[in-house]
């Protein structure tokens, strides 16, 4: 057969329906049977460099936080800048850095706090909240909350005591249930390119928790940066911080009077260059608004005075992310503000 | 609401439920929910799209009732007209305005003229170009007698509107979807079959090797085209080859799944066109729906191939250029089209030299040979339609080479990694000359597969929802 014959098309294939149903059956027992043999073969945290840092610090959080000591919770910048060695010389009290990344939130950073504080002798002196601006534009969603070792529903015994909307819960449940799809990142490596295990000799943590990046990436700065300046441009006149955060802000700076810390919001790092953007100066100024009005009034909770710190591309990964000797500069500089500040007290 | 968003699994499941619920006797009722299930997912985009369809929709029962109740011809042609103009109107307006007052700017400008021509930042609303010509196909049947009008206006409406080829086809004529809409559908476990079948294809089609092939092809020509060289600008070409027909056939898989479970029959809008050995080939392949439309009312009216060769060659060339503007307001879209146009001309003017037909029997060697040899135009017309300069063009076309470099070789890998599954069932779907080849595999078997490409989706489908390319149209 040749001519137009031979462009294909569609022949009907008669099935019955108990056949059909058989079939239908089958599928869906196969689907469910791989889906079970990934569930037993998958930890929580995906094996990933971000699931890697969550299962690394939620372990270090399970060891309870250093008793009249410093417990750093917050995103990545926190998770690079904020490093332990340094605040532990330089303030004389053992530090934990709990950090992990933005997309958790002031939320699911509290949550980390939490866990460490459950099973602590006596509480930390003082607890670091490390937030780069870009975290305040980002949205949550369940499966980076399910990424979290801890069980489902348990968010509604954390502090902060906020809870999770509809969605995210299915997310969450989605997440635990179906890591074949929720851990994507993990099976896509390990069934093309045969990367079961992470080499964590590329993103090592510290004891204390603090990560190190092995290079800076200038040329990748000014580019997320513009990336930044879209994601805050699209909050537009909503609330800043968003409704989310302002809960969990407010419900950190409660927790801190009932279980007698301090609590200090800090700025992460911070290119210059997006520093001196108008955009990201007036989004930054609601965030600090919010931050004096909750701390108003409040014993314990304050925001690190001093403005923020700054620094060039040459040192950076992303307009968050420091490098190298950099973090140590931060994290002294850090150090000095709180002793000016009487913490740890 | 996209078919490919967490909310659109959903709203079907629930649709469906009523749908069957209510089942074929009260099949006016099922019109109903599908009616509004379909403001439902067209207003997700913006409510305000809603306004121009339910304009469409009215303005088109109207004229069609007028057209069947009067016999004067004059009249008859001045309400088809009338119909022709509204739509091309509304559609010109919110398609094209910005671009020909831009275009217009930037003529003057090049004259050595500066001007400041008003434009309105006109919103294009998601599937216009669609739903015109589908509704224009029915003012003109009409017109034509080919049809009678309908008087169910809520059959009307939902035929203009049927939410799973709204938007980005297969644009449907009213003398196939409404009588279908007019009469109770059997929702059979063949069909049902079948579409799950369709389904499933579609969305791996889609959310697997469509945009994994994106991922390849649009960081090349994106802020890396100027350093492209050796296999790169191939490997860019190729990949999003791969995405757009993976992409727009994967969704017209989905629309045509969707309406076999509810018991419709849609067009067929893709037959492996590229396994086409030529361009008239290609063109009885690729956006069937579209290319039949072009030929019914606009190549015919225009003559077609009854005015001699030269009047032949200028309406296939001006059907393909005007099919290029319908892509999009852009001038890669209009060299597509011309380009195309140029290839068809072409080849219509050697067939005619040699006195054969471009479409004739082929020995296997022979097809295959053709089929080989039309890749590399098709290529070309694909970097046309792609690139956004003549700039950017001119570089892939004088940077290319057999050099294969790192990155040429990894986007090599990946496109092979994600197109095989395509490769093979295509291969047996050409070699059966049946689309629907897997569902004659016997029951494990089929249900392996079914299994295999739901597996896949839930592992190498990429995540974040990426528009379907041909929504821009």
């Amino acid at each position: 057969m040749a001519g137009i014959n031979r462009i294909a098309g569609e022949q009907e294939h008669a099935t019955g329906a108990r056949a059909f149903g058989l079939m239908f059956a089958l599928v869906v027992l196969l689907v469910l049977g791989v889906n079970a043999v990934a569930i037993r073969l998958s930890p929580v945290s995906e094996r990933t460099f971000d699931g890697r840092t969550v299962a690394t610090k939620w372990a270090l959080a399970s060891a309870g936080a250093p008793a009249g000591g410093v417990v750093v919770i917050g995103d990545s910048s926190g998770n690079f800048a904020v490093e332990t060695t340094v605040l532990e010389e330089r303030l004389g009290v053992g530090a934990r850095n709990y950090c992990t990344y933005g997309r958790f939130l002031n939320l699911g950073a509290g949550w980390f706090l939490d866990h460490a504080l459950k099973d602590a002798d006596a509480p930390p002196a003082v607890v670091l909240v490390v937030m780069g601006s870009r975290t305040f534009a980002l949205e949550a969603d369940g499966f980076t909350f399910a990424s979290i070792p801890a069980a489902f529903g348990g968010w509604s015994e954390r502090i902060p005591y906020v809870g999770l909307p509809a969605a995210e819960v299915l997310q969450f449940a989605a997440a635990r249930l179906f890591p074949l799809y929720a851990q994507h990142r993990s099976f896509e490596g390990g069934i093309r390119k045969g990367l079961w295990h992470i080499d964590g000799s590329r993103l090592p943590i510290g004891p204390g928790g603090t990560s190190v990046l092995p290079r800076a990436y200038p040329n990748g700065v000014a580019p997320f940066a513009e990336k930044v300046l879209g994601e805050i441009a699209a909050m537009g006149d909503g609330p800043i911080p968003s409704v989310r955060d302002r809960a969990a802000m407010k419900g950190l700076v409660q927790a801190a009077e009932e279980r007698g810390f301090d609590l200090v919001f800090v700025d992460g790092p911070v290119w210059e260059g997006l520093a001196d953007r108008e955009e990201h100066r007036a989004f930054l100024a609601k965030i600090h608004g919010f931050m004096d009005e909750i701390c108003e009034g409040s014993e314990r909770a304050q925001r690190l005075p001093g403005g923020l710190q700054v620094f060039p591309r040459e040192v950076m990964e992303n307009p968050f992310h420091l490098t190298g000797a950099a973090a140590g500069v931060y994290s002294a500089e850090l150090t000095d503000r709180l002793r000016e500040l009487g913490l740890p007290r | 609401m996209q078919f490919n968003s967490w909310i659109f699994p959903l709203f079907f499941a629930v649709v469906y439920a009523v749908y069957l619920g209510l089942g074929p006797r009260r099949f006016r009722a099922q019109n109903g929910l599908l009616l509004g299930a379909s403001y439902l997912f067209y207003g997700y985009w913006d409510a305000r799209f809603l306004v121009l369809l339910g304009l469409s929709t009215v303005i088109d029962f109207l004229i069609g009732g007028r057209l069947e109740a009067t016999e004067d011809e004059r009249v008859r042609k001045r309400l088809v007209t009338l119909s022709v103009v509204i739509n091309l109107g509304i559609l010109g307006f919110f398609k094209y305005f910005d671009f020909f007052i831009d275009s217009t700017a930037e003529l003057l400008a090049a004259l050595g003229f500066s001007v400041h021509l008003p434009t309105l930042r006109v919103l294009l609303p998601v599937g216009i170009s669609f739903y015109t010509f589908q509704t224009l196909s029915y003012t003109i049947d009409v017109y034509r007698r080919r049809m009678p009008a309908t008087r169910d206006f809520l059959g009307f409406a939902l035929f203009v509107s049927f939410f799973p080829q709204l938007v980005a086809g297969p644009i449907e004529r009213a003398a196939r979807l409404l009588p279908q809409i007019e009469a109770p559908r059997e929702v059979t476990a063949s069909k049902v079959q079948a579409g799950l079948w369709l389904l499933v294809w579609g969305y791996f089609k889609k959310t697997v090797i469509a945009d994994q092939a994106a991922l390849v092809s649009n960081p090349l020509f994106g802020g890396q085209w100027e350093t492209l060289h050796g296999l790169e600008p191939f490997v860019a070409v190729l990949g999003f080859t791969i995405h757009i027909y993976c992409d727009f056939s994967g969704y017209s898989d989905i629309a045509r799944g969707l309406a076999k479970l509810m018991g419709f029959e849609f067009l067929l809008n893709f037959r492996l066109p590229y396994l086409a050995t030529g361009p008239s080939d290609f063109w009885l392949r690729w956006h069937v729906s579209l290319s039949t439309w072009l030929r019914d009312y606009l190549y015919i009216p225009l003559g077609g191939n009854r005015g001699g060769r030269f009047a032949t060659y200028r309406n296939m060339f001006v059907v393909m250029a005007l099919g290029g503007l319908w892509h999009g307001a852009a001038w890669p879209y209009i060299l597509w089209g011309s380009y195309h146009g140029v290839l068809l001309v072409m080849e219509r003017i050697w067939a005619d030299a040699r006195g054969i037909d471009p479409r004739r029997p082929l020995s296997l060697a022979g097809e295959w040979t053709r089929i080989v040899l039309f890749w590399p135009l098709m290529l070309i017309g694909m970097a046309v339609v792609r690139c956004t300069s003549v700039d950017q063009f001119w570089h892939l076309f004088t940077n290319q080479s057999f050099l294969l470099t790192d990155r040429a070789a990894a986007g090599l890998a990946t496109l092979a990694y994600f197109t095989w599954p395509l490769v093979i069932v295509q291969l047996f779907q050409h070699g059966t000359r049946d689309l629907l080849v897997p569902l004659r595999l016997p029951l494990i078997p089929r249900a392996l597969l079914f299994a295999a490409l739901i597996l896949g989706m839930l592992v190498f489908g990429v995540r974040q929802p990426v528009e379907f390319f041909y929504f821009q149209f």
